[in-house]
């Protein structure tokens, strides 16, 4: 449902089918494994078993006398390092550190780091030169969590690293620190005087919050097939976010023009923020130049756990003081999360995030970034924003409890607003938080009675809100017209929710032409310009404004050339409802007008690159019902409702699809998911057996209520909202979990045997 | 054109303003804003600046509106200038 009337359109806002979707239910299209070329090797990616550990040698002598091997390559047969810093979109790394987790050099760092790689005749040939492929190693100790990173005596990780104090999320090299630290940067927010206000509350709450580090969980695995041409050419086939991200790296990776290599993105079974950085097409690149013949690469499960970035483990420990009139008016925070082996984890977001839905005015918070011997964090849905709006929304619900409010009615009364500061100082525009909360209140969920469990279950309700910055960036659109009145639209956007139908809408809007008249296809890099990734909520809104654009380009071209046609000045045309008008009372559809062009100059295109900067903040309040298992500690959710600020939903079946997977992601954090590790660091779970991501049959039918406050710096007031939902139903499900059992579960995930553990101590 | 406007120093870049956290600042970009204060606030315009652009990492906003400009970026009398982070999702906003 939609809560406000919005402007008469005639595209926006139906539920069209979406252009790609019949290739995808009947399994003709074409993922990033699906390649195959002639002469084709298949790749394979020797991998560290320990967590920590010197590399004293490598041997590939063996798997390379191994007949139907062609080519081995370690750390040695990269370029150097260098100081730059690469740009994957939702994150940036120093390149030093991209060139380590493509091939350890001195040290491994995590389980599953990449030592070698093998390429052969065949996939089993390459897989079993793995096992060839000798490697002495000294074992080093690991540190396994933040509180042993931070510890006095932790081993140090990188040698030399001293804390970074600095405003940037991480900054490589140049600590300031006086010590060797694994705390890689730090980073405070401050507002106001939150020890006075502290100090001067009525009512002072606090607490330690603890979540684990959860996988992307995309179903398609990591994949890349290079081809190095004889005329110096690269070409990459792969499932990626970032298919400009891929290109730019690997080109500075090989040495060779950014000009000089196309990625060609395939179709992407789930991202989530996880693909956005190169994991094997610069080794498959490598070996495809070494052997003269393409290379295909793809990681099992396994890999996929061990050998990309999760989303960090985290500890938060938060004080808030609240006047008895329920007033919020200090918050304190130390939050350090779980870099994993490299510096970056997304620790600043979370910093800005977690208070970003109050009027707070006094606030400290102190975010850490900390290395452990872990995969590399990487992006993850609202990366960072989780876990720390985790810590206050549970503290928000001890206050209404303590306070007997309506813990709805008490956020709504500390809600922010266009004006208020963020955390950081910036003021928010206009935005959706009062909306979406009193949309919340208003709903049938929230009204309801919890009722009675026909099965003896304990049953709770819980509510927590969530915000998201969401981003802009660079896009780029290009659009044909076609004599029979169609246009193909292209765009650099990779499609993972439905962007090509909610792009050609945009576009049919503002050409005011028919949904059916469009046809958007994503192209490869060498044929459209720069477009950033698909990630931070971004390509509706960025890459939406792009078509826009393209549109009124078009609109332009055309109004000339109705001019010509009609012999009148062109500032005398004019575009309006999807026809051209003259200065004599002259129409001429679209349509009409495609029919001429080629006779009178040729068809025309429109195109449009944009780097738009308001992408429009957003909010989620979401209410969840549980139901406890009391024997088992099992947590079942039994209905779940998610309200959310969209600004306006393109297609509102596809904003409802990213609310309810936010939700089930959220649910998957707080109840199910986490990497289990032996004290060596070794990942206990690797497989999707044992890492337990909920699934159709573990969750309800997840009721979406869609608030429209429309973002005023787009054409159609569109906020991102992929990355919204996941971030309260951490809060709402540990709030209703409380409100079940009477106990704080702040160590996530509540899985089955800590909660049952809580329950018999009880 | 030179305008008066009002910077909000992050928290990590306070020592070098002894401790403030807003301060006014002359310029027609952020670029010379940023060097406006290292005339008063030695280290400034280093902290922000890398081989003549924005540090890697680092994001401005105008108001309310992250600037892609970064230095580039023209100000108006009375705007406020936020240094920030860059975050991961894309955006500082």
């Amino acid at each position: 449902m939609t809560t406000e009337t919005k402007p008469a359109y005639n595209v926006v806002g139906t539920r069209p089918l979406r252009p790609d979707g019949v290739d995808k239910v009947t399994g003709r299209a074409r993922y990033g494994a699906d390649i195959s070329l002639p002469g084709m090797l298949y790749g394979r990616i020797k991998r560290s078993p320990h967590a920590h550990a010197r590399i004293l040698s490598i041997d590939a002598s063996k798997a390379l006398a191994l007949d139907g091997v062609k080519c081995v390559i370690t750390h040695e047969d990269l370029p150097g390092a260098s100081d730059a810093v690469i740009d994957f979109g939702e994150s940036v790394s120093p390149y030093k550190w991209v060139l380590e987790q493509t091939f350890a050099s001195e040290k491994v760092l995590y389980q599953g780091q990449p030592v070698a790689a093998v390429a052969a005749t065949d996939s089993h040939i390459a897989e079993d030169a793995l096992s060839l492929i000798e490697v002495e190693y000294e074992v080093l100790q690991p540190v396994l969590s933040v509180h042993e990173a931070m510890a006095d005596g932790a081993p140090i990780l990188h040698e030399g690293m001293k804390t970074v104090e600095m405003v940037a999320r991480f900054v490589p090299g140049d600590g300031r620190g006086e010590a060797e630290s694994n705390i890689a940067s730090q980073l405070d927010m401050v507002q106001g005087d939150a020890g006075a206000a502290m100090a001067a509350a009525d009512i002072v709450l606090e607490g330690e919050f603890e979540t684990a580090a959860a996988h992307q969980g995309y179903i398609e695995p990591q994949s890349g097939t290079a081809m190095w041409n004889s005329d110096g050419t690269l070409t990459i086939w792969t499932s990626s976010q970032g298919p400009f991200a891929i290109r730019d790296t690997v080109a500075q990776m090989l040495g060779i023009s950014q000009a000089n290599v196309k990625v060609v993105p395939m179709e992407i079974g789930g991202g989530f923020g996880g693909k956005t950085k190169p994991y094997m097409e610069p080794a498959a690149a490598l070996m495809s130049r070494a052997t003269g013949r393409p290379v295909r690469m793809y990681m099992n499960r396994e890999e996929v756990l061990i050998g990309t970035g999760p989303t960090s483990a985290t500890y938060v420990r938060c004080r808030l003081g609240a006047m008895n009139d329920g007033t919020i008016v200090a918050v304190e925070a130390t939050l350090a999360y779980e870099a994993g082996a490299f510096p970056g984890s997304p620790v600043g977001a979370g910093a800005g995030c977690m208070l970003s839905t109050y009027d707070i005015p006094n606030l400290s918070i102190n975010a850490l970034d900390v290395v452990t011997s872990k995969p590399k964090a990487h992006a993850y849905r609202a990366p960072g924003s989780p876990q720390a709006t985790f810590a206050v929304e549970s503290l928000i619900d001890q206050l209404a409890e303590r306070l007997e409010r309506d813990p709805m009615e008490l956020r709504a009364q500390n809600a922010s607003r266009e004006g208020v500061r963020r955390a950081d100082g910036v003021p928010m525009p206009v935005i959706g938080a009062e909306e979406t909360m009193q949309a919340a209140m208003d709903s049938p969920h929230y009204r309801s009675e919890l009722g009675i469990d026909e099965d003896g279950r304990l049953l709770g309700r819980g509510v927590s809100m969530g915000f998201w910055h969401n981003g802009g960036m660079e896009s780029s659109a290009y659009a044909m017209t076609n004599a029979d009145g169609t246009v193909n639209l292209s765009v650099g956007s990779v499609d993972i929710g439905g962007q090509r139908a909610g792009l050609a809408m945009q576009f049919a809007e503002s050409m005011g032409i028919g949904y059916e008249q469009v046809r958007p296809q994503v192209v490869d890099t060498d044929q459209i310009g720069f477009t950033h990734v698909t990630g931070g909520s971004r390509v509706t809104y960025a890459t939406g404004i792009a078509v826009h654009e393209a549109a009124l380009d078009m609109q332009q071209q055309l109004a000339a050339r109705a001019a010509t046609i009609w012999d009148c000045d062109e500032s005398a045309v004019s575009y309006a409802d999807g026809a051209l008008h003259g200065p004599d009372g002259q129409s001429m559809s679209f349509r009409e007008i495609c029919g001429q062009l080629q006779r009178t100059g040729g068809l025309i295109q429109g195109a449009a690159d944009v780097l738009p900067n308001r992408p429009g903040p957003a909010f989620g309040c979401h209410i969840v019902d549980v139901a406890v298992d009391r024997d088992t500690g099992k947590v079942d959710v039994v209905r779940y409702s998610a309200v959310q600020d969209v600004g306006t939903a393109i297609h509102p079946s596809y904003v409802e699809g990213q609310v309810q997977g936010g939700v089930a992601q959220g649910a998957g954090m707080a109840l199910t998911e986490e990497y289990v590790y032996s004290d060596s660091g070794v990942m206990e779970n690797a497989s999707l057996l044992d890492y337990r991501m909920p699934t159709s049959l573990d969750l309800p039918e997840i009721e979406t209520i869609l608030v429209e406050v429309p973002n005023p710096s787009h054409p159609y007031g569109v906020r991102g909202v992929g990355e919204v939902p996941i971030v309260p139903p951490l809060a709402a499900i540990a709030n209703a979990v409380y409100d079940a059992t009477g106990l704080r579960m702040n160590s996530l995930p509540i899985s089955p045997p800590k909660l049952l553990d809580r329950l018999l101590e009880e | 054109m030179s305008h008066e406007v009002t910077v909000f120093v992050p928290t990590g870049m306070r020592p070098l303003t002894d401790g403030v956290r807003v301060v006014t600042a002359r310029g027609g970009t952020v670029g010379e804003i940023a060097r406006d204060l290292e005339s008063r606030y030695p280290g400034f315009y280093e902290s922000l600046v890398e081989d003549g652009r924005l540090r890697s990492g680092l994001a401005v906003a105008i108001n309310n509106e992250e600037q892609p400009l970064g230095l580039l970026a023209k100000v108006q009398r009375g705007d406020e200038v936020h240094i920030l982070p860059a975050m991961a999702g894309g955006s500082a906003m």
